[in-house]
Protein backbone atom coordinates (compact mmCIF):
# COMPACT_ATOMS: atom_id res chain seq x y z
CA UNK A 1 0.00 0.00 0.00
CA UNK A 2 1.35 3.39 -0.73
CA UNK A 3 -0.98 5.67 0.48
CA UNK A 4 -3.27 4.99 3.63
CA UNK A 5 -5.68 7.52 5.02
CA UNK A 6 -7.21 6.66 8.47
CA UNK A 7 -10.07 8.45 10.08
CA UNK A 8 -9.50 12.10 8.45
CA UNK A 9 -11.70 14.53 9.59
CA UNK A 10 -11.89 18.65 9.08
CA UNK A 11 -14.09 20.64 10.79
CA UNK A 12 -17.36 20.05 10.18
CA UNK A 13 -16.71 19.02 5.90
CA UNK A 14 -15.29 15.70 6.65
CA UNK A 15 -16.01 13.44 9.27
CA UNK A 16 -13.85 10.12 9.77
CA UNK A 17 -12.63 9.19 5.83
CA UNK A 18 -10.41 6.23 5.47
CA UNK A 19 -9.22 5.16 1.88
CA UNK A 20 -6.25 3.45 0.57
CA UNK A 21 -4.37 3.38 -2.72
CA UNK A 22 -2.37 0.33 -3.97
CA UNK A 23 0.44 0.73 -6.40
CA UNK A 24 -1.22 0.95 -10.04
CA UNK A 25 -4.28 1.60 -9.02
CA UNK A 26 -6.52 4.04 -10.14
CA UNK A 27 -9.41 5.35 -7.36
CA UNK A 28 -12.42 7.41 -8.68
CA UNK A 29 -14.05 9.82 -5.98
CA UNK A 30 -17.34 10.73 -6.50
CA UNK A 31 -19.54 12.50 -4.94
CA UNK A 32 -22.29 15.46 -5.11
CA UNK A 33 -21.33 19.39 -5.13
CA UNK A 34 -20.19 20.32 -1.54
CA UNK A 35 -19.70 16.66 -0.33
CA UNK A 36 -15.83 17.53 0.62
CA UNK A 37 -14.09 15.85 -2.50
CA UNK A 38 -11.82 18.77 -2.73
CA UNK A 39 -11.24 18.93 0.64
CA UNK A 40 -10.34 15.55 1.06
CA UNK A 41 -7.69 16.15 -1.96
CA UNK A 42 -6.06 19.47 -0.39
CA UNK A 43 -5.41 17.36 2.61
CA UNK A 44 -3.80 14.03 0.94
CA UNK A 45 -2.00 16.26 -0.70
CA UNK A 46 -0.75 17.91 2.26
CA UNK A 47 -2.06 21.76 1.18
CA UNK A 48 -4.10 21.92 4.24
CA UNK A 49 -4.06 19.84 7.66
CA UNK A 50 -6.78 17.84 8.88
CA UNK A 51 -8.27 17.77 12.43
CA UNK A 52 -7.42 14.87 13.40
CA UNK A 53 -7.31 11.47 11.61
CA UNK A 54 -3.32 9.92 9.67
CA UNK A 55 -1.88 9.92 6.49
CA UNK A 56 0.74 7.44 5.98
CA UNK A 57 2.64 7.65 2.30
CA UNK A 58 5.24 4.85 1.27
CA UNK A 59 5.12 3.93 5.28
CA UNK A 60 6.14 7.70 6.23
CA UNK A 61 3.87 9.66 8.09
CA UNK A 62 2.57 12.74 5.86
CA UNK A 63 2.39 15.37 8.76
CA UNK A 64 6.29 14.45 9.49
CA UNK A 65 7.25 14.82 6.07
CA UNK A 66 8.86 18.13 4.53
CA UNK A 67 6.84 20.01 1.72
CA UNK A 68 9.81 18.63 -0.81
CA UNK A 69 9.40 15.27 0.25
CA UNK A 70 5.66 15.54 -0.18
CA UNK A 71 6.24 16.84 -3.42
CA UNK A 72 8.22 14.02 -5.01
CA UNK A 73 5.85 11.96 -4.05
CA UNK A 74 2.71 13.60 -4.76
CA UNK A 75 1.78 15.35 -7.69
CA UNK A 76 -1.38 17.50 -7.88
CA UNK A 77 -3.30 18.31 -10.55
CA UNK A 78 -6.04 20.93 -9.88
CA UNK A 79 -9.37 21.69 -11.95
CA UNK A 80 -7.31 23.93 -13.82
CA UNK A 81 -4.74 26.10 -14.35
CA UNK A 82 -5.47 30.17 -13.79
CA UNK A 83 -2.26 32.19 -15.78
CA UNK A 84 -1.78 35.48 -14.67
CA UNK A 85 1.81 35.99 -16.49
CA UNK A 86 2.94 35.31 -19.15
CA UNK A 87 5.35 32.52 -19.10
CA UNK A 88 6.72 30.11 -21.96
CA UNK A 89 6.12 26.76 -21.31
CA UNK A 90 9.23 24.87 -21.23
CA UNK A 91 10.29 27.33 -18.28
CA UNK A 92 6.83 26.48 -16.42
CA UNK A 93 7.57 22.77 -16.67
CA UNK A 94 11.02 23.49 -14.99
CA UNK A 95 8.75 24.90 -12.16
CA UNK A 96 7.48 21.07 -11.05
CA UNK A 97 10.98 20.15 -10.53
CA UNK A 98 11.43 23.02 -7.56
CA UNK A 99 11.87 19.70 -5.33
CA UNK A 100 14.41 18.40 -6.84
CA UNK A 101 16.60 21.38 -6.46
CA UNK A 102 18.59 21.52 -9.88
CA UNK A 103 19.37 23.31 -12.53
CA UNK A 104 17.57 23.77 -16.00
CA UNK A 105 20.05 21.93 -18.28
CA UNK A 106 19.38 18.82 -16.23
CA UNK A 107 15.80 19.12 -15.98
CA UNK A 108 15.68 20.05 -19.73
CA UNK A 109 16.12 16.29 -21.26
CA UNK A 110 13.13 15.30 -18.71
CA UNK A 111 10.84 18.05 -19.22
CA UNK A 112 11.31 17.42 -23.54
CA UNK A 113 10.82 13.57 -22.38
CA UNK A 114 7.45 14.55 -21.02
CA UNK A 115 6.18 16.66 -23.42
CA UNK A 116 6.68 14.05 -25.94
CA UNK A 117 5.28 11.33 -23.97
CA UNK A 118 1.76 13.27 -23.57
CA UNK A 119 2.42 14.86 -27.02
CA UNK A 120 2.72 18.51 -26.11
CA UNK A 121 6.33 19.24 -28.04
CA UNK A 122 5.11 21.19 -29.98
CA UNK A 123 3.44 23.14 -27.69
CA UNK A 124 6.79 23.51 -25.13
CA UNK A 125 7.93 27.13 -27.10
CA UNK A 126 4.17 28.41 -26.73
CA UNK A 127 3.25 31.47 -24.08
CA UNK A 128 1.24 28.97 -21.64
CA UNK A 129 -1.24 32.08 -20.88
CA UNK A 130 -2.36 31.75 -24.62
CA UNK A 131 -3.07 28.36 -24.93
CA UNK A 132 -6.89 26.48 -24.17
CA UNK A 133 -8.05 25.50 -21.30
CA UNK A 134 -7.71 21.42 -23.03
CA UNK A 135 -4.22 22.34 -23.69
CA UNK A 136 -3.28 23.67 -20.10
CA UNK A 137 -4.83 20.24 -19.03
CA UNK A 138 -2.51 18.77 -20.96
CA UNK A 139 0.41 20.66 -19.64
CA UNK A 140 -0.16 20.13 -15.98
CA UNK A 141 -0.12 15.98 -16.83
CA UNK A 142 3.01 16.71 -18.77
CA UNK A 143 4.36 18.78 -15.23
CA UNK A 144 3.06 15.57 -12.93
CA UNK A 145 5.20 13.35 -15.05
CA UNK A 146 8.13 16.01 -15.03
CA UNK A 147 7.46 15.79 -11.15
CA UNK A 148 8.05 12.23 -11.30
CA UNK A 149 6.07 11.29 -8.29
CA UNK A 150 4.59 7.61 -7.82
CA UNK A 151 1.29 9.01 -6.71
CA UNK A 152 -1.28 11.63 -8.96
CA UNK A 153 -4.07 13.38 -6.98
CA UNK A 154 -6.40 15.01 -9.38
CA UNK A 155 -9.38 17.41 -8.32
CA UNK A 156 -12.29 17.56 -11.08
CA UNK A 157 -9.46 17.70 -13.52
CA UNK A 158 -11.93 17.69 -16.86
CA UNK A 159 -14.99 19.90 -15.22
CA UNK A 160 -13.91 22.94 -17.39
CA UNK A 161 -13.01 21.22 -20.57
CA UNK A 162 -15.29 20.05 -23.63
CA UNK A 163 -16.26 16.65 -24.33
CA UNK A 164 -13.73 16.66 -26.83
CA UNK A 165 -10.88 17.61 -24.37
CA UNK A 166 -12.24 15.17 -21.50
CA UNK A 167 -12.10 12.14 -24.07
CA UNK A 168 -8.50 13.38 -24.66
CA UNK A 169 -7.04 14.01 -20.88
CA UNK A 170 -8.48 10.19 -20.42
CA UNK A 171 -6.69 8.84 -23.03
CA UNK A 172 -3.87 10.12 -21.99
CA UNK A 173 -3.78 9.12 -18.58
CA UNK A 174 -5.02 5.98 -20.07
CA UNK A 175 -1.14 6.04 -22.55
CA UNK A 176 0.79 7.53 -19.31
CA UNK A 177 -0.38 4.41 -17.37
CA UNK A 178 0.42 1.53 -19.92
CA UNK A 179 4.40 3.32 -20.08
CA UNK A 180 4.26 4.04 -16.19
CA UNK A 181 3.50 2.19 -12.99
CA UNK A 182 1.54 5.39 -10.91
CA UNK A 183 -1.13 5.13 -8.74
CA UNK A 184 -3.97 7.64 -9.34
CA UNK A 185 -6.08 9.13 -7.20
CA UNK A 186 -9.09 11.33 -9.40
CA UNK A 187 -12.23 13.29 -8.13
CA UNK A 188 -14.91 13.75 -11.31
CA UNK A 189 -18.19 13.97 -11.75
CA UNK A 190 -17.33 12.50 -15.22
CA UNK A 191 -19.17 9.18 -14.21
CA UNK A 192 -18.74 6.81 -17.50
CA UNK A 193 -14.95 7.82 -17.88
CA UNK A 194 -14.32 7.13 -14.49
CA UNK A 195 -16.21 3.78 -14.08
CA UNK A 196 -14.88 2.54 -17.28
CA UNK A 197 -10.95 3.35 -15.92
CA UNK A 198 -11.12 2.89 -12.43
CA UNK A 199 -10.21 0.26 -10.17
CA UNK A 200 -11.83 1.10 -7.11
CA UNK A 201 -14.53 3.67 -6.38
CA UNK A 202 -15.00 5.85 -2.97
CA UNK A 203 -18.40 8.10 -2.78
CA UNK A 204 -18.67 11.03 -0.46
CA UNK A 205 -21.80 12.32 0.44
CA UNK A 206 -21.84 15.24 3.41
CA UNK A 207 -18.29 14.22 4.17
CA UNK A 208 -18.73 10.59 4.83
CA UNK A 209 -18.62 7.51 3.22
CA UNK A 210 -21.14 6.81 1.21
CA UNK A 211 -19.77 3.98 -0.37
CA UNK A 212 -16.64 2.18 -0.92
CA UNK A 213 -15.95 -1.01 -3.11
CA UNK A 214 -14.79 -2.21 -6.52
CA UNK A 215 -16.32 -0.06 -9.91
CA UNK A 216 -18.42 -3.37 -10.71
CA UNK A 217 -20.69 -2.91 -7.51
CA UNK A 218 -21.25 0.57 -8.40
CA UNK A 219 -25.05 0.14 -9.76
CA UNK A 220 -28.08 2.60 -10.49
CA UNK A 221 -29.28 2.55 -7.45
CA UNK A 222 -26.19 3.78 -5.44
CA UNK A 223 -25.31 6.76 -7.56
CA UNK A 224 -29.50 7.24 -7.34
CA UNK A 225 -29.22 7.74 -3.74
CA UNK A 226 -25.92 9.26 -3.74
CA UNK A 227 -27.09 11.98 -6.00
CA UNK A 228 -30.61 11.80 -5.11
CA UNK A 229 -31.69 11.63 -8.93
CA UNK A 230 -32.89 8.63 -10.71
CA UNK A 231 -30.25 7.23 -12.86
CA UNK A 232 -30.37 4.58 -15.33
CA UNK A 233 -27.92 2.50 -16.79
CA UNK A 234 -27.10 1.15 -20.48
CA UNK A 235 -24.34 -0.43 -21.94
CA UNK A 236 -22.37 0.46 -25.31
CA UNK A 237 -19.75 -1.53 -26.51
CA UNK A 238 -19.23 -2.85 -22.89
CA UNK A 239 -18.70 0.31 -21.22
CA UNK A 240 -21.15 0.80 -18.59
CA UNK A 241 -23.10 4.24 -19.43
CA UNK A 242 -25.02 6.18 -16.39
CA UNK A 243 -27.78 8.76 -16.99
CA UNK A 244 -30.52 10.62 -15.26
CA UNK A 245 -33.77 9.87 -15.93
CA UNK B 1 21.65 32.81 -15.64
CA UNK B 2 21.76 36.43 -15.91
CA UNK B 3 22.18 37.58 -19.68
CA UNK B 4 24.90 39.49 -21.42
CA UNK B 5 21.97 41.40 -22.26
CA UNK B 6 20.83 42.27 -19.11
CA UNK B 7 24.14 43.23 -17.95
CA UNK B 8 24.86 45.96 -20.62
CA UNK B 9 21.22 47.46 -19.83
CA UNK B 10 22.64 47.28 -15.96
CA UNK B 11 25.74 49.02 -17.01
CA UNK B 12 24.14 51.76 -19.31
CA UNK B 13 21.51 52.11 -16.07
CA UNK B 14 24.41 53.07 -14.14
CA UNK B 15 25.93 55.31 -16.43
CA UNK B 16 22.68 57.28 -16.27
CA UNK B 17 22.47 57.45 -12.81
CA UNK B 18 25.83 59.04 -12.90
CA UNK B 19 24.90 61.31 -15.71
CA UNK B 20 22.27 62.57 -12.93
CA UNK B 21 24.57 63.60 -10.76
CA UNK B 22 26.24 65.79 -13.05
CA UNK B 23 22.75 67.47 -13.54
CA UNK B 24 22.16 70.80 -12.51
CA UNK B 25 24.75 73.70 -11.17
CA UNK B 26 27.41 73.40 -13.30
CA UNK B 27 30.54 71.91 -11.45
CA UNK B 28 33.75 72.74 -11.88
CA UNK B 29 36.12 69.69 -11.03
CA UNK B 30 39.20 72.02 -11.16
CA UNK B 31 37.89 74.19 -8.35
CA UNK B 32 38.59 72.16 -4.70
CA UNK B 33 35.63 73.54 -2.93
CA UNK B 34 33.11 72.63 -6.19
CA UNK B 35 34.57 69.16 -6.27
CA UNK B 36 34.26 68.78 -2.35
CA UNK B 37 30.52 70.29 -3.08
CA UNK B 38 30.22 67.60 -6.00
CA UNK B 39 31.34 64.39 -3.46
CA UNK B 40 29.12 65.17 -0.52
CA UNK B 41 26.22 66.74 -1.66
CA UNK B 42 25.93 65.48 -4.88
CA UNK B 43 27.36 62.19 -5.00
CA UNK B 44 26.25 60.75 -1.47
CA UNK B 45 22.34 62.11 -2.99
CA UNK B 46 23.13 59.73 -6.21
CA UNK B 47 23.79 56.84 -4.32
CA UNK B 48 21.13 57.60 -1.33
CA UNK B 49 18.85 57.29 -3.92
CA UNK B 50 19.78 54.36 -6.06
CA UNK B 51 20.16 52.30 -2.65
CA UNK B 52 16.39 53.10 -1.75
CA UNK B 53 15.31 52.79 -5.41
CA UNK B 54 16.35 49.51 -5.31
CA UNK B 55 15.34 48.61 -2.35
CA UNK B 56 11.85 49.38 -2.79
CA UNK B 57 11.85 47.99 -6.63
CA UNK B 58 12.85 44.48 -5.18
CA UNK B 59 10.08 44.85 -2.10
CA UNK B 60 7.89 45.45 -4.35
CA UNK B 61 8.63 42.43 -6.79
CA UNK B 62 8.65 39.97 -3.97
CA UNK B 63 5.44 41.15 -2.19
CA UNK B 64 3.63 40.95 -5.92
CA UNK B 65 4.41 37.78 -6.13
CA UNK B 66 4.22 36.72 -2.30
CA UNK B 67 0.59 38.20 -2.31
CA UNK B 68 -0.31 37.14 -5.69
CA UNK B 69 -1.80 40.35 -6.55
CA UNK B 70 -0.36 43.63 -8.60
CA UNK B 71 -0.97 46.03 -6.65
CA UNK B 72 0.84 44.90 -3.32
CA UNK B 73 3.78 47.47 -2.72
CA UNK B 74 6.40 47.39 -0.31
CA UNK B 75 3.74 49.64 2.00
CA UNK B 76 0.75 47.31 1.71
CA UNK B 77 1.25 45.91 5.52
CA UNK B 78 1.07 49.04 6.62
CA UNK B 79 4.84 50.05 6.87
CA UNK B 80 4.50 53.62 5.62
CA UNK B 81 2.15 54.15 8.13
CA UNK B 82 3.66 52.49 10.76
CA UNK B 83 6.72 54.61 10.05
CA UNK B 84 4.96 58.12 9.61
CA UNK B 85 3.32 57.58 12.77
CA UNK B 86 6.96 56.81 14.46
CA UNK B 87 7.90 60.12 13.00
CA UNK B 88 4.73 62.41 13.72
CA UNK B 89 5.36 61.35 17.00
CA UNK B 90 8.79 62.15 17.35
CA UNK B 91 8.20 65.64 15.92
CA UNK B 92 5.32 66.52 18.04
CA UNK B 93 7.10 65.39 21.02
CA UNK B 94 10.00 67.31 19.93
CA UNK B 95 12.48 64.72 20.91
CA UNK B 96 16.33 65.40 19.11
CA UNK B 97 18.43 62.89 20.38
CA UNK B 98 21.58 60.84 18.54
CA UNK B 99 22.29 57.49 19.40
CA UNK B 100 24.94 55.74 17.65
CA UNK B 101 25.06 58.15 14.65
CA UNK B 102 21.48 57.15 13.91
CA UNK B 103 18.98 60.59 14.60
CA UNK B 104 16.25 60.64 16.68
CA UNK B 105 13.58 60.89 13.90
CA UNK B 106 15.28 57.30 11.75
CA UNK B 107 14.86 55.43 15.05
CA UNK B 108 11.48 56.59 15.74
CA UNK B 109 10.44 56.00 12.13
CA UNK B 110 12.51 52.35 11.75
CA UNK B 111 10.86 51.31 15.42
CA UNK B 112 7.32 52.18 13.77
CA UNK B 113 7.87 49.95 11.29
CA UNK B 114 8.91 47.53 13.39
CA UNK B 115 6.24 46.97 15.29
CA UNK B 116 4.16 47.75 12.31
CA UNK B 117 5.39 44.12 11.04
CA UNK B 118 5.58 42.50 14.08
CA UNK B 119 2.11 43.50 14.87
CA UNK B 120 0.45 42.55 11.64
CA UNK B 121 2.47 39.15 11.48
CA UNK B 122 1.46 38.76 15.19
CA UNK B 123 -2.53 39.60 13.75
CA UNK B 124 -1.97 36.80 11.25
CA UNK B 125 -0.96 33.71 13.74
CA UNK B 126 -4.00 34.51 15.54
CA UNK B 127 -6.12 33.61 12.45
CA UNK B 128 -5.04 30.63 10.96
CA UNK B 129 -6.56 30.20 7.64
CA UNK B 130 -6.28 32.68 4.68
CA UNK B 131 -2.92 34.35 5.86
CA UNK B 132 -2.32 36.26 3.12
CA UNK B 133 -5.63 37.87 2.88
CA UNK B 134 -5.45 37.93 6.61
CA UNK B 135 -2.43 40.38 6.09
CA UNK B 136 -3.30 41.89 3.44
CA UNK B 137 -6.73 43.38 5.37
CA UNK B 138 -4.79 43.75 8.51
CA UNK B 139 -2.07 45.84 6.56
CA UNK B 140 -4.63 47.83 5.12
CA UNK B 141 -7.09 48.69 8.18
CA UNK B 142 -3.81 49.77 9.61
CA UNK B 143 -2.90 52.12 7.22
CA UNK B 144 -6.33 53.96 8.11
CA UNK B 145 -5.72 53.62 11.97
CA UNK B 146 -2.19 54.64 11.96
CA UNK B 147 -2.99 57.79 9.40
CA UNK B 148 -5.91 58.93 11.21
CA UNK B 149 -3.36 59.04 14.40
CA UNK B 150 -1.13 60.88 12.64
CA UNK B 151 -3.68 63.07 11.47
CA UNK B 152 -5.29 63.44 15.10
CA UNK B 153 -1.21 64.63 15.94
CA UNK B 154 -1.08 67.26 13.00
CA UNK B 155 -4.68 68.75 14.44
CA UNK B 156 -3.38 68.86 18.06
CA UNK B 157 0.06 69.98 17.04
CA UNK B 158 -0.31 73.43 15.74
CA UNK B 159 0.61 74.63 12.19
CA UNK B 160 4.40 74.15 12.68
CA UNK B 161 4.37 70.58 13.55
CA UNK B 162 1.61 69.91 10.90
CA UNK B 163 3.75 71.56 8.24
CA UNK B 164 6.72 69.32 9.66
CA UNK B 165 4.97 66.18 9.13
CA UNK B 166 3.77 67.10 5.97
CA UNK B 167 6.67 67.85 4.73
CA UNK B 168 8.54 64.59 6.09
CA UNK B 169 5.52 63.12 4.07
CA UNK B 170 6.43 63.97 1.41
CA UNK B 171 9.71 62.08 1.00
CA UNK B 172 13.40 63.95 0.58
CA UNK B 173 16.69 62.03 -0.30
CA UNK B 174 18.47 65.55 0.81
CA UNK B 175 21.55 64.36 2.29
CA UNK B 176 25.12 66.36 3.31
CA UNK B 177 27.06 63.57 3.70
CA UNK B 178 27.35 59.80 3.31
CA UNK B 179 26.14 58.53 6.42
CA UNK B 180 22.28 58.16 5.05
CA UNK B 181 23.83 56.27 2.26
CA UNK B 182 25.81 54.25 4.64
CA UNK B 183 22.95 53.47 7.19
CA UNK B 184 20.96 51.83 4.17
CA UNK B 185 23.41 50.21 2.45
CA UNK B 186 23.57 46.98 4.88
CA UNK B 187 19.59 47.17 4.10
CA UNK B 188 20.11 47.23 0.34
CA UNK B 189 22.69 44.38 1.12
CA UNK B 190 20.11 42.29 3.12
CA UNK B 191 17.04 42.70 0.56
CA UNK B 192 19.59 41.65 -2.58
CA UNK B 193 21.04 38.52 -0.39
CA UNK B 194 17.63 37.32 0.38
CA UNK B 195 15.55 37.98 -3.13
CA UNK B 196 18.66 36.01 -4.47
CA UNK B 197 18.62 33.26 -2.74
CA UNK B 198 14.74 32.68 -2.95
CA UNK B 199 14.40 33.29 -6.51
CA UNK B 200 13.77 29.76 -7.44
CA UNK B 201 10.53 30.13 -4.67
CA UNK B 202 9.97 33.33 -6.01
CA UNK B 203 9.61 31.76 -9.47
CA UNK B 204 6.86 29.09 -7.74
CA UNK B 205 5.02 31.23 -5.74
CA UNK B 206 4.03 33.50 -9.01
CA UNK B 207 1.62 30.81 -9.72
CA UNK B 208 -0.57 30.91 -6.36
CA UNK B 209 0.35 29.13 -2.84
CA UNK B 210 -1.78 25.87 -3.44
CA UNK B 211 0.67 25.70 -6.53
CA UNK B 212 3.91 26.19 -5.31
CA UNK B 213 2.86 24.21 -2.07
CA UNK B 214 2.16 21.15 -3.81
CA UNK B 215 5.61 21.69 -5.93
CA UNK B 216 7.48 21.63 -2.43
CA UNK B 217 7.93 25.16 -1.34
CA UNK B 218 7.76 25.51 2.35
CA UNK B 219 5.61 28.78 2.13
CA UNK B 220 4.94 30.00 5.07
CA UNK B 221 9.15 29.76 6.44
CA UNK B 222 9.30 32.15 2.76
CA UNK B 223 6.67 34.24 3.34
CA UNK B 224 7.84 35.23 7.22
CA UNK B 225 11.53 36.10 6.21
CA UNK B 226 10.35 38.01 3.41
CA UNK B 227 8.02 39.78 5.27
CA UNK B 228 9.87 40.34 8.51
CA UNK B 229 13.17 41.21 6.21
CA UNK B 230 11.84 43.29 3.87
CA UNK B 231 10.03 45.52 6.40
CA UNK B 232 12.61 46.14 8.10
CA UNK B 233 14.83 47.26 4.48
CA UNK B 234 11.56 49.23 3.62
CA UNK B 235 11.35 50.55 7.03
CA UNK B 236 14.78 51.68 7.13
CA UNK B 237 14.40 53.49 3.56
CA UNK B 238 11.57 55.27 5.16
CA UNK B 239 13.06 56.10 8.22
CA UNK B 240 15.96 57.83 6.06
CA UNK B 241 13.83 59.90 2.96
CA UNK B 242 10.15 59.44 4.01
CA UNK B 243 7.55 57.34 2.08
CA UNK B 244 8.20 57.55 -1.23
CA UNK B 245 5.47 56.19 -3.35
CA UNK B 246 4.99 54.27 -6.56
CA UNK B 247 8.60 52.86 -7.09
CA UNK B 248 7.75 49.75 -5.55
CA UNK B 249 4.38 49.40 -7.15
CA UNK B 250 5.60 50.36 -10.58
CA UNK B 251 9.27 49.21 -11.33
CA UNK B 252 8.22 45.39 -10.99
CA UNK B 253 5.67 45.64 -13.12
CA UNK B 254 7.80 47.58 -15.86
CA UNK B 255 10.72 44.86 -15.36
CA UNK B 256 7.97 41.92 -15.59
CA UNK B 257 6.82 43.36 -19.04
CA UNK B 258 10.29 43.80 -20.19
CA UNK B 259 12.53 40.55 -18.69
CA UNK B 260 9.38 38.15 -18.59
CA UNK B 261 8.24 36.11 -15.12
CA UNK B 262 11.69 34.69 -14.27
CA UNK B 263 12.77 36.17 -10.99
CA UNK B 264 16.72 36.02 -10.80
CA UNK B 265 16.88 38.32 -14.22
CA UNK B 266 13.78 40.15 -12.86
CA UNK B 267 15.35 40.82 -9.43
CA UNK B 268 18.47 41.74 -11.13
CA UNK B 269 17.32 44.44 -13.22
CA UNK B 270 14.62 45.88 -10.97
CA UNK B 271 18.00 47.17 -8.97
CA UNK B 272 18.97 49.35 -11.46
CA UNK B 273 15.77 50.49 -12.84
CA UNK B 274 14.23 51.47 -9.36
CA UNK B 275 17.57 53.11 -8.18
CA UNK B 276 18.05 54.74 -11.68
CA UNK B 277 14.14 55.50 -11.23
CA UNK B 278 14.65 56.99 -8.31
CA UNK B 279 17.84 59.00 -8.98
CA UNK B 280 16.08 60.57 -12.07
CA UNK B 281 12.71 61.57 -10.27
CA UNK B 282 15.19 63.37 -7.39
CA UNK B 283 16.96 64.82 -10.21
CA UNK B 284 14.25 66.73 -11.97
CA UNK B 285 12.83 67.45 -8.12
CA UNK B 286 16.07 69.62 -7.41
CA UNK B 287 16.75 71.09 -11.13
CA UNK B 288 13.37 71.54 -12.72
CA UNK B 289 12.62 75.01 -10.68
CA UNK B 290 15.14 77.41 -10.12
CA UNK B 291 16.05 77.79 -6.28
CA UNK B 292 12.95 75.01 -5.55
CA UNK B 293 13.85 71.75 -4.39
CA UNK B 294 10.34 69.59 -5.26
CA UNK B 295 10.20 66.43 -2.89
CA UNK B 296 11.49 63.58 -4.30
CA UNK B 297 7.65 61.78 -3.12
CA UNK B 298 5.87 64.65 -5.23
CA UNK B 299 7.87 63.44 -8.49
CA UNK B 300 7.50 59.74 -7.94
CA UNK B 301 4.27 59.47 -7.49
CA UNK B 302 3.40 62.50 -10.52
CA UNK B 303 5.31 60.50 -13.21
CA UNK B 304 4.27 56.86 -11.71
CA UNK B 305 0.72 57.39 -12.18
CA UNK B 306 0.21 58.11 -15.70
CA UNK B 307 2.81 55.41 -16.72
CA UNK B 308 0.78 53.11 -14.61
CA UNK B 309 -2.31 53.89 -16.48
CA UNK B 310 -0.35 53.51 -19.61
CA UNK B 311 0.91 50.22 -18.93
CA UNK B 312 -3.10 49.28 -17.82
CA UNK B 313 -4.04 50.64 -21.13
CA UNK B 314 -1.20 49.92 -23.18
CA UNK B 315 -1.09 45.65 -22.41
CA UNK B 316 -2.39 43.34 -25.23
Amino acid sequence: MILKASNISYNRILKNISLSLEKGELLGIIGPNGAGKSTLVKILTGIITPNSGNIIIYNKNLSSMKAFEIARNISYIPQELTVLHDIIVKDFLYLYRYSFFENMNKSESIIEEAAKLCGISCLLSRNLRTLSGGEKQKVQIAGAVVQRAGIWICDEPTSSLDPGAKSDFYSMIDNIRSKKEISILITSHDLTELVSRADNILAIKDGKIFFDGICAQLDKDILSSLYDSDFNMMKYNGKRIFTIS
Amino acid sequence: MIRKRYLFIALVLLALTFICSLIGTHIDFTNPIQKKIFLNLRLSRVLLSFSCGAILALSGLSFQTLFNNPLASPYTLGIASGASLGAAITIVAGLNYEFFGFSSIFISTFAGAFLTISFIVGISKIKRTDRVFVLLLSGIAFNYFSSALVLLLQYIGGTEFSFQIARWSMGSLESVDYSPFLHILPFLALIIILVFSYYRELDVLLFGNEFAKSKGVEIKRVQNRFFILISIAVGSVVAVCGPIGFVGLMIPHMARRLFGANHLPLAFMSIFMGGFFLTLCDTIGRSAVNDIQIPVGIITSLIGGPYFLYLLFSKK
